[in-house]
């Protein structure tokens, strides 16, 4: 618009004195260039043409006055280096703007582009014109608030303009509840001719009204078909062929409602937390909702009366309660036999009390407080009642066929079914299901009664007019029928046929104890099946400790594979009872050592399983051939283990085993000194055996040793032998009478043979000492030159001697205060001898010297 | 065979201390008759009453002893008036037509404000 080369910003001059120069006016004189100062210097065309361009920051504008505003704003916020007059270039902006109707209507859009919006003012429009540049401008940038402000200064029936400008600026206006009833009043003297305006109007409306639903299909029309044929849906309420978008919860909510109304459709419960209350009931009526709600926007009463609606035997206490749900209250009360938590409830609520009076009434076995009872209860209960009465006297009742269809009732008349007194009606399905239950009532009264010749015909009858649980239990009664006559293959093949089609833990449990009378082979595999049927974790543990203790009760018999395999089985499942773990891996680690040793997935919860785990684990591979893990690993175990209940049992077990072990003959047991040094030393044994354990384990050592010619070394000697004798002296009195002289003996008998070792090693060491001495002796004779050699081996001699002769005195020393039996005295005695001897004979040689 | 104390007193497996003591009762007072005969009776009487007396696992939970019956559930349970099934917990009420209209026109809504504010920012604006 106006002059093209107006407000053009151009380099002018060479590289060291350029300078920023601004167009302010061209024709075809020339241009006129402002580079300095408030005058423009004249160029011609063909000067101006080759100087280049200079990009100036701001937003785009279309006229000349436009550009040279902008080149003036960026002179002014420094994004342009001048040395030119700024108000200079303000002057030419309003030449150019002045020129025309059209210049200034350009002038004004790019004055408000560079929110130059004082100079609008200035460029001579109406205010009606200005304000409408200001909304156009304000919806361009997105300024909703602003666009709206100034649409609303226009005329109001003028303008139609402004609806799109509104309709642009549409999301910011929705956000804001007061903007939309402004916008929608801008709209609505344009609505009953602008379709637009009408749609939008709607839009921007707080909630909907009846004619809302006509603008939604022509709002619609410049949309895709996924949202045409959503809102023709919503329009007709119908189903819509594809899901709303995620994010419109009561759109999609509506949407999953009409399908749920479709007899069959199962729908996503969790779509309809927007629902109002009588629509999620009728689809719970109609049993269409797919589940249970799960989704945590659902407020906890809704979900409740969802919970108790849909499933409300499995709804939980809180939610009958949130759900204010009584009578399912009462009910599970009444179940349950709970007094006390049917009184809880509101007496006055006819469920209460109907269940409060059932309660009593099947205790009664009569109706009690009929009036409460519902009319039903009530009648089936009197029935009950007159029978019950009828069958006491010892007289026969015939038996409704209401009453025999009612299973809940047997238990009041079992005691007279029993007896044979019941009649069953006449008819087909459910009263010959009664008839059935009676003659099972009376075979389980003769078999209680010992009548056992009647209970083998009157079962096999039963159960060959029947099948499943009936036929079960008479199979049953006739197989302890014929268990107890001495015919235990018979029983378990009538128990086999019982439990041919299912598992109940009754005949399991039966077909185990037949079995385990021929042995632990036979009945694992029923106590296995046992373990592994029931979800009550005692029977589980039972079924495994019997089968366990039926096969350690049969002396010498093999580990059955069948039971390897429960009991492995059962250490793959967590456990709580401590008990029991331990014991199943005592079992495993003792007899299945190989697969305890490598099995890595047996569940340890605790530290307390944890450290027993690798305990056995550790002991299981002391015992494999796999492994190269010796009993010393073990102690190490249970030296390093926090003092665990097990530990100490397992201690002693340990140290009854070795035990067993070091009292052999002296120097055989030699190689257990490790695993006894490590408990030792752990301060885990009990007193006894710990002095015991290790003056044996130091005397076995020291025999072996002995046999070599050699002598323990001081520091082992010490530790196992001479500290554990004077902890004996020092701490008998803590040990019981009885006790305390035996480890007394032990002690000393040790002591001795350990000491009359070392005096042995003396006694050859002092012989060939003699014959080295002598011969040193005879040396220093004839070689004088190597008198002095001489006599360092001599000392030498004599020193190493002497380191072995002083251990006697510690050995000779316990000796004299420890109790000592016949052989130990005759030792302590050849020791002292030795020890005097040779100590005199070296006194003697040293003073030699 | 291992002797079974509910057998001896002639009482369902896993019969109540209360039951079984009435069953003694019953059983001894009958032994009593017999004068000396039944002496070896009786001994068995007692042990089996001290066993239920004395017990200290839940009956369900042993497995050493032949269950009679094997499933107690085949005499004594099944529906019926004593053993209702769940109640029905009845709708909340309120006016079915109100709501799905309130629920229609508040959808319709909802999806014509969707449909205008993703309209907005592909619309033109008119010429200035």
């Amino acid at each position: 618009m106006g002059e093209p080369r107006a407000g053009q910003v151009v380099r002018v001059g060479r590289a060291l004195r350029a300078r920023t120069g601004v167009v302010l006016a061209a024709g075809a004189d020339g241009v006129l260039v402002l580079t300095k100062g408030p005058e423009p210097a004249r160029l011609a065309a063909e000067e101006f043409g080759p100087l280049p361009a200079i990009e100036v920051e701001g937003p785009a504008v279309t006229g000349a006055a436009g550009r040279l505003m902008r080149a003036a704003r960026a002179a002014r916020a420094g994004t342009l280096k001048v040395k030119w007059d700024i108000e200079a270039v303000d002057t030419a902006a309003m030449t150019h703007a002045s020129a025309g109707l059209g210049a200034r209507r350009c002038a004004a859009l790019d004055a408000l582009a560079l929110g130059l919006d004082a100079t609008v003012d200035a460029l001579g429009l109406t205010a009606t014109e200005t304000a409408w540049y200001r909304a156009w401008t304000a919806a361009a940038a997105g300024d909703g608030g602003l666009a709206l402000y100034w649409t609303e200064r226009l005329p109001p029936e003028a303008y139609a303009g402004k609806v799109r400008l509104l309709a642009r600026c549409a999301p910011a206006l929705m956000r804001d509840p007061d903007m939309a009833r402004r916008a929608a009043a801008v709209l609505a003297p344009l609505a009953p001719r602008v379709e637009e305006a009408r749609a939008l109007a709607f839009a921007l409306a707080p909630a909907a009204s009846p004619e809302t639903v006509t603008a939604l299909e022509p709002a619609a029309s410049a949309h895709g078909a996924r949202e045409r044929g959503i809102a023709a849906a919503l329009v007709r309420a119908e189903p819509p062929p594809a899901p709303p978008p995620p994010e419109l919860r009561l759109v999609r909510a509506f949407a999953v409602y009409l399908t749920g109304r479709t007899p069959g459709a199962v729908v996503d419960t969790d779509e309809l937390v927007p629902l109002p209350s009588p629509l999620l009931d009728e689809l719970a009526d109609l049993r269409t909702l797919g589940g249970p709600p799960t989704s945590p926007d659902w407020p906890r009463t809704v979900a409740a009366h969802l919970n108790c609606r849909l499933d409300p035997g499995r709804a939980s206490a809180r939610d009958l309660a949130e759900a204010g749900f009584v009578a399912e209250q009462a009910r599970r009360a009444y179940l349950a036999g709970d007094e006390d938590a049917l009184r809880a409830l509101p007496g006055g609520d006819p469920a209460v009390r109907h269940y409060g009076a059932l309660l009593e009434s099947r205790a009664a076995g009569a109706p009690c407080r009929p009036d409460d009872l519902r009319p039903e209860a009530r009648e089936v209960l009197a029935e009950v009642a007159e029978i019950r009465a009828r069958t006491g006297r010892g007289q026969k009742a015939a038996v409704s066929a209401r009453l025999a269809a009612d299973a809940s009732c047997r238990l009041l008349l079992r005691e007279a079914a029993g007896l044979g007194l019941l009649r069953p009606p006449v008819g087909p399905e459910d009263r010959s299901a009664f008839a059935l239950w009676r003659d099972l009532c009376v075979l389980e009264r003769r078999a209680l009664d010992g009548e056992w010749d009647d209970a083998i015909p009157r079962g096999m009858d039963i159960a060959a007019r029947t099948s499943g649980p009936v036929r079960e239990e008479a199979l049953n009664i006739v197989a302890y029928a014929e268990f107890r006559a001495g015919r235990p293959d018979v029983a378990l093949k009538l128990l086999d046929d019982a439990l041919e089609t299912r598992r109940p833990i009754g005949l399991l449990v039966n077909a185990g104890v037949v079995a385990g009378a021929d042995g632990a082979e036979r009945a694992v595999s029923y106590l296995r099946s046992l373990a592994w049927s029931t979800s009550d974790d005692r029977v589980r543990r039972g079924a495994v400790l019997r089968a366990i203790g039926l096969w350690q009760a049969e002396k010498d018999s093999d580990y059955p594979p069948q039971l390897r395999d429960l009991v492995r089985e059962a250490l793959l499942v967590p456990e709580d009872d401590r008990g029991h773990r331990r014991a199943l891996l005592a079992v495993a680690d003792g007899m299945d050592s190989d697969w305890l040793a490598g099995a890595g997935e047996i569940p340890a919860p605790d530290s307390w399983q944890r450290d027993l785990l690798k305990y056995h684990r550790t002991r299981a591979r002391s015992a494999s051939s796999k492994y190269d893990t010796s009993l010393e690993d073990v102690a190490k175990v249970l030296v390093e283990s926090p003092a665990h209940d097990w530990r100490r049992e397992e201690v002693q077990r340990l140290a009854g085993l070795l035990n067993s072990l070091v009292h052999v003959t002296f120097g055989e047991a030699a190689h257990l000194f490790p695993v006894v040094d490590v408990l030792a030393r752990g301060g885990v044994l009990d007193l006894a055996d710990e002095i015991i354990l290790s003056v044996q384990a130091g005397t076995h050592l020291a025999t072996r040793f002995q046999e070599e010619d050699a002598t323990l070394k001081e520091e082992v000697e010490k530790r196992l032998l001479l500290e554990p004798a004077e902890k004996y002296l020092a701490r008998a009195g803590e040990l019981p009478e009885g006790v305390r002289e035996a480890v007394g003996e032990e002690v000393g008998r040790c002591v001795a043979v350990a000491g009359l070792g070392i005096g042995m090693v003396v006694e050859r060491q002092g012989g060939d000492l003699a014959e080295q001495w002598n011969a040193l002796v005879d040396r220093e004779a004839w070689d004088y030159q190597n008198r002095y050699a001489i006599r360092n081996s001599k000392i030498a001699l004599m020193r190493e001697f002497q380191a072995i002769l002083q251990r006697l005195p510690a050995y000779l020393g316990l000796l004299r205060r420890l109790p000592l039996d016949e052989a130990a005295e005759e030792q302590r005695r050849l020791l002292a001898s030795s020890h005097e001897k040779w100590s005199s004979e070296v006194e003697r040689v040293r003073s030699g010297m | 065979m291992e002797r079974n104390p509910y057998l001896i007193l002639g009482i369902p497996y896993g019969a109540s201390r209360d039951a079984a003591n009435i069953a003694f009762a019953r059983r001894s007072r009958a032994l009593r008759r017999q004068g000396l005969r039944g002496g070896e009776r009786m001994t068995d009487l007692t042990w089996a009453l001290n066993q239920i007396d004395e017990a200290e696992t839940d009956p369900g939970a042993a497995v050493g002893v032949y269950r009679i019956p094997a499933t107690p559930a085949v005499f004594e349970s099944g529906p019926g008036v004593l053993a209702p099934p769940p109640e029905a917990l009845p709708g909340r009420g309120g006016d079915r037509d109100t709501a799905f209209h309130r629920l229609h026109a508040a959808a319709v809504h909802d999806y014509l404000r969707f449909l205008v504010a993703t309209a907005a920012p592909r619309l033109d604006l008119p010429e200035p």
